[in-house]
């Protein structure tokens, strides 16, 4: 439960509140719920991943369907992508590394200020 | 405890560190690529730029009083103002909710300033920029103009507008072209209004051939010289018809005639404006026309890019009610109508621009010599900001001619050559007075009076008026120059070698109402040598005046359809005067089948070079390999120079059987015309054949030409190739592979509401993402029109707007 409540949260914050002028200050999602939460850093990075991830697969995937994909078929050959679909699938993964490294970071933060893991009131 | 905790703090240290590289490296540009994680990121990445029309950002804020804004179909604006102010504040606005980055890429191209954005592979280009003086011209416009107050009001309302936009414009909104060259819009100002007024000259008014044609008198000799590249011929049909009798006292030339020109070698010159800028309009009085009202047609050739060069408008207000086509950063409609009137342009092409070759004192270059006595120089530093490098500078001297263009540091071939130029585009002038004058003009004495204040580029200007007026007159501000004055390099020391002053607008070319019942231009001579004024150009055209001038004759009711069919004529006269003539002389007797088959289509051929004609890819190619092999002399040639004129190597190929040039200087054969004539011809089969292997087995001739509108930067995928037109340089329908009609409009003139047709190739939209980016493309070369909507604000036409809106102070 842990760790989709660690998706989900992230999904939807980066989903909603997005920064326009910074878009990278979105990482703040992903280092709070890690900061927040209990867990091993592997699944905090998973669950940062795919929380900011999966946000902007939706975003792009909208956003192209809406406007017929005329955009990102140019932009992916001007790339060397030259699919669309990869471009969206780059995009979205580039988000979710930025997710994964701010969930772990989150999490080591806490490590640092809690002293005794066992003390931690969210353990499951 | 105490060493763990320091452990896991070096370890959020390491896992920082790694974000905060791994957000830096997304944000910066690598291996010349965009910064990905800005152009690639959902909320103001690429993707926005996906999103069409965003009508509701539209926000006006610095308005005075209520304003109404529609945008139909096209994406046209119909902008209804109560004031002028207001009306060009909203005629910015607009321009850079569609148009931005274009309009400000232009002008840092012209202001030479590209090496900020590319660094510096661009260098050269900005340096060439400032040296032309694009930039110290533009300032000398500024000066002058603001003693023109109304003038300026309107401007600087343009420009208040364009800078509300850009302020209320977000990171995500950004054109897509900031996003992969990473950079953000400045603000816009007067100034940089006039710097594209100064572009327009450098497209149009630039063109000369001083250095390549001093060079090639001292290695020819002038009675050579002459016969290769002759000023004029018999055949021409000049804008002003043959035999005009002007009946003004022409101004005296006050400097002798002085032919002894400075002789310098040159390797390299300034990028020369495309040669084939040029256009077509004219205007058929209502005698000729099925409905009994003038009709204007105008269609001007230039460079086919996207974003288009043009941009559709309707301007409104208690002065005005005018529409037409606008450029992205100039206020005001430059070709158009309105209730009252019509005109559009060509461009006149004479000769304004000439090199002077400069005697320094000493190596300080603070003197040099004029007319017996050491004048000073007044030295400019040019700094160049270059993206990750250090700033250039470059001193640029001037003298009383003009800057020194050519010199030490730049082209001037190690300090042998100081060269200063003269250009008319250098003198302040503001054309805008005469577009807002246009505008608003009711009859022909309007029009004559709007005339007046434009210097440059010279145009031809075709007017047509509801009351029945048509006319055409070439406007522009001309030196009275002495014969071949400025056709050569001149010297900078003698003060003949100057300009005389000024033909007087009185004395302009222009023609009203005459006998013929049309006016026409395409670029050719102004006129013939009844003419009391030098008037030359080498680029005058030789092929399209004619073709239009023939259509136009035989045409006695004129109706908006037949105007189209002029506009989209395909007639390849070259192919008429010439085809037969090669012909005659190919000799078949080593023929194989297919070769046979070739020739016969060609022999069949209407010399329509339409989409679809294989013959046209033929001929087209054929004349091209003769015209190599006749004048395959000047190849080997060092220095700086030019081929004589297509019409002028046909017409010696008519005139001329035996001529030395016919011979191929790298075989010891001498050959003959008869021989060149028929190698060309099997050298077209052969390079078809290649082209076929490597394109495809169709050679109709849209696939062969491949006609392509381009996006400024090249950006393929931004760009539209093979669009299904014919045409050709030369040819009324002049869509050449990069270059064409860059706006069709006919306009007629009925008293009761003037009605209006036009089609651009592109759309109103710079967005790329946006379908209106290039939606008007197929309609133009298929030579389809939309029905311009010209009509006071009412509620009726609402439905065929995609948007209205009131806009309270």
């Amino acid at each position: 439960m842990n760790f989709l409540l660690r998706v989900f949260i992230i999904f939807l914050l980066s989903y909603i509140f997005g920064f326009d002028s910074y878009w990278w200050l979105i990482v703040i999602y992903p280092i709070t719920v890690g900061f927040i939460f209990f867990d091993n850093v592997i699944s905090h990075f998973i669950s940062g991943f795919l929380g900011v991830f999966l946000a902007w697969l939706t975003l792009i995937f909208q956003l192209d369907v809406a406007t017929h994909s005329i955009i990102s078929q140019k932009i992916a050959n001007i790339l060397f992508v030259n699919n669309n679909i990869i471009l969206i699938i780059i995009s979205s993964l580039m988000g979710g590394i930025l997710g994964g490294i701010g969930s772990v970071l989150g999490q080591l933060i806490r490590k640092i200020f809690l002293k005794n893991l066992n003390q931690d009131p969210y353990i499951d | 405890m105490q060493k763990i905790i320091p452990l896991k703090a070096i370890k959020s240290i390491i896992v920082f560190f790694i974000l905060i590289i791994y957000i830096h490296l997304l944000n910066i540009s690598v291996f010349n690529l965009p910064p990905i994680g800005k152009l690639l990121n959902p909320y103001s990445g690429f993707i926005q730029n996906g999103l069409v029309n965003k009508f509701h950002d539209i926000e006006l804020p610095g308005i005075k009083e209520e304003v109404i804004l529609q945008i139909d179909s096209l994406l046209i604006p119909h902008i209804y103002a109560k004031n002028d102010e207001d009306l060009y504040y909203v005629q910015g606005y607009m321009h850079a909710f569609h148009r931005l980055w274009q309009m400000e890429f232009q002008i840092m191209s012209t202001s030479g300033r590209l090496s900020e954005i590319f660094g510096e592979r661009a260098l050269s280009r900005d340096r060439t920029s400032r040296r032309k003086g694009l930039l110290y011209a533009a300032k000398n416009t500024l000066e002058i103009s603001k003693k023109d107050q109304k003038t300026l009001n309107f401007i600087e309302a343009y420009t208040k507008g364009i800078n509300d936009f850009i302020s209320s414009n977000d990171i995500k909104d950004l054109p897509i072209e900031y996003k992969l060259l990473n950079y953000k819009p400045e603000k816009w100002t007067i100034l940089k209004s006039f710097l594209l007024m100064e572009q327009m000259s450098d497209m149009l008014s630039r063109t000369n051939q001083d250095i390549e044609d001093t060079y090639l008198l001292e290695l020819l000799g002038k009675k050579e010289y002459d016969f290769l590249f002759p000023e004029i011929h018999q055949e021409v049909d000049p804008i002003i018809p043959r035999n005009t009798s002007f009946e003004f006292a022409p101004e005296k030339l006050t400097r002798k005639r002085d032919t002894i020109y400075p002789k310098i070698l040159i390797d390299e010159t300034f990028k020369k404006p495309d040669p084939y800028n040029g256009s077509n309009n004219f205007a058929i009085s209502g005698k000729r026309t099925k409905n009994g009202y003038p009709i204007l047609g105008s269609q001007p050739d230039l460079s086919l890019n996207l974003p288009s060069i043009w941009y559709g408008i309707h301007l409104n207000s208690p002065t005005v009610n005018t529409m037409g086509v606008s450029l992205p950063g100039a206020p005001g409609v430059i070709i158009g109508f309105n209730d009252s009137i019509a005109w559009g342009e060509t461009n006149a092409t004479r000769d304004v621009v000439d090199f002077y070759k400069i005697k320094f004192r000493d190596n300080n270059r603070k003197e040099y010599f004029f007319d017996g006595k050491w004048l000073k120089t007044e030295k400019i530093i040019e700094k160049f900001i270059v993206k990750n490098s250090k700033p250039f500078y470059d001193t640029i001297v001037m003298t009383h001619h003009g800057p020194v263009s050519y010199d030490r540091n730049f082209l001037g071939d190690n300090d042998k050559v100081d060269l200063a130029m003269r250009w008319i585009a250098h003198d302040a002038s503001i054309e805008y007075k005469t577009f807002f004058m246009l505008n608003r003009a009711k009859n022909i004495y309007d029009i004559k009076e709007a005339l007046s204040y434009f210097d440059g580029p010279a145009q031809n200007f075709a007017y047509a008026t509801t009351s029945g007026d048509i006319g055409i007159t070439i406007a522009g501000k001309f030196p009275i120059k002495w014969k071949e004055q400025g056709k050569f390099l001149l010297d900078g020391s003698k003060r003949d070698h100057e300009w005389s002053g000024y033909i007087p607008f009185d004395h302009a070319l222009s023609m009203i109402n005459p006998e013929r019942n049309y006016v026409s231009s395409a670029n050719q001579h102004p006129s013939d040598k009844s003419y009391p004024y030098y008037t030359y150009s080498h680029n005058y055209e030789y092929y399209r005046g004619r073709r239009l001038n023939d259509r136009l004759e035989t045409i006695l009711n004129a109706t908006v359809e037949d105007v189209k069919n002029i506009q989209n004529d395909n007639f390849n006269y070259i192919a008429y005067e010439i085809l037969p003539i090669l012909l005659e002389k190919i000799d078949t007797s080593n023929f194989n089948i297919n070769k046979k088959l070739t020739l016969d289509k060609l022999k069949k051929w209407d010399y329509f070079s339409n989409p679809q004609s294989i013959e046209a890819s033929i001929f087209e190619t054929w004349h091209h390999f003769l015209r190599g092999k006749i004048w395959d002399e000047f190849d080997t040639i060092k220095f700086k120079y030019r081929r004589p004129t297509k019409y002028n190597t046909f017409y010696l190929i008519k005139n001329y059987p035996e001529l030395k040039y016919y011979d191929i200087a790298s075989t010891e054969k001498t050959e003959k015309l008869t021989d060149i004539i028929n190698l060309s011809f099997d050298l077209t089969e052969d390079s078809i054949e290649i082209w076929k292997k490597s394109n495809s087995n169709d050679i109709s001739w849209k696939n062969y030409k491949n006609t392509t509108v381009r996006h400024i930067l090249g950006i393929e995928n931004f760009s539209v190739s093979n669009i299904n037109i014919g045409g050709n340089r030369n040819i009324l329908n002049a869509a050449s592979k990069y270059h064409g009609p860059s706006w069709r409009m006919i306009v007629e003139l009925d008293p009761d509401g003037t009605k209006a047709w036009g089609v651009y190739p592109g759309g109103q939209s710079g967005n790329p993402g946006n379908i209106n980016y290039s939606s008007m493309i197929k309609d133009w070369s298929l030579g389809k029109y939309n029905k311009l909507l010209f009509n006071n604000f009412s509620e009726k036409i609402e439905d065929q707007m995609l948007y209205t809106k009131k806009f309270k102070k």
